[in-house]
């Protein structure tokens, strides 16, 4: 019986609802590495302003999205903005093939395992995740559509102003 | 008044013939044996796919209608036959023109 509950409670706990990131939360500590085997850390780019954005060659939306967020990565990196890509393609060769046809300039590491959209319970594909220069999630923009960016171009000049 | 009677009595024969007569309710019925063992319901239960996993699902060899040409001409021949009965969709007017 105890263990019934605690089998249940651990179910509970579990749910993506209990463990999804959400504003005003502190992300997982994203690490991993990119296509020259760098790792990239989340926490390196504390003071700055990162968009993390977590795609698959396989979604439409997400491949939709690429250029947008290369056209924002190019008019604010000076600002202060990073993009991060997180491909979660099971194929690396799938991610190499959308990237060609869409070349980002902005670092772009690579989840074939799915362990990092797990820690951040992801809602959907796409989600990006905007991170303001003290480490805290201001907004979690699931799914995309050409019609969300003006609010969403909006958020990050928002958090671009904010003081470290 | 006798034949409301009558009536009243016929009807309580139907109602008790329809009740000895078998006429099986749920709880009668012996429980369907289950499709798998419980446990293994369960586990598969929570595997429920993650947005992010939908990679082989989104291959185009997944999708009901690989070649959607050819579904759409099979479509076509099949309601142009079955135009009585409206082909795959609702039912049609019998009167064949499609």
């Amino acid at each position: 019986m105890v263990k019934a509950g605690m089998l249940a409670a651990a179910l509970l706990l579990a749910t993506p609802a209990a463990l999804a990131v959400n504003v005003g939360e502190a992300p997982p500590p994203l690490v991993a590495q990119d296509a020259a085997g760098n790792w990239q850390r989340l926490q390196d780019y504390r003071g700055k302003v990162v968009y993390v954005d977590f795609w698959a060659s396989w979604c439409g939306p997400c491949r939709e999205a690429m250029p947008q967020y290369e056209r924002i990565y190019q008019a604010w990196a000076a600002r202060g903005l990073v993009v991060i890509g997180v491909n979660v393609d099971s194929d690396r060769a799938d991610a190499a093939r959308a990237l060609k046809r869409r070349p980002v300039s902005f670092p772009v590491v690579y989840d074939p395992a799915g362990s990092w959209p797990e820690r951040f319970a992801l809602p959907a594909m796409p989600t990006g995740y905007l991170i303001g220069r003290d480490g805290i999630v201001r907004h979690v923009h699931a799914g995309f559509r050409s019609g969300d960016l003006p609010a969403l171009e909006a958020l990050i000049e928002k958090a671009l102003g904010e003081k470290p | 008044m006798r034949r409301m009677q009558r009536s009243a009595l016929l009807g309580a024969v139907l109602g008790a013939a329809l009740l000895q007569g078998g006429c099986a309710t749920r709880s009668q019925l012996p429980d369907p044996p289950p499709l798998m063992d419980p446990p293994e319901q369960a586990q598969q239960s929570q595997e429920a796919l993650k947005p992010w996993q939908r990679g082989t699902l989104a291959k185009s060899e997944m999708a009901w209608d690989p070649d959607p040409l050819l579904a759409d001409y099979r479509r076509h021949v099949q309601f142009s036959k079955e135009a009585a009965s409206g082909g795959a969709s609702l039912g049609g007017g019998g009167c064949g023109c499609n």
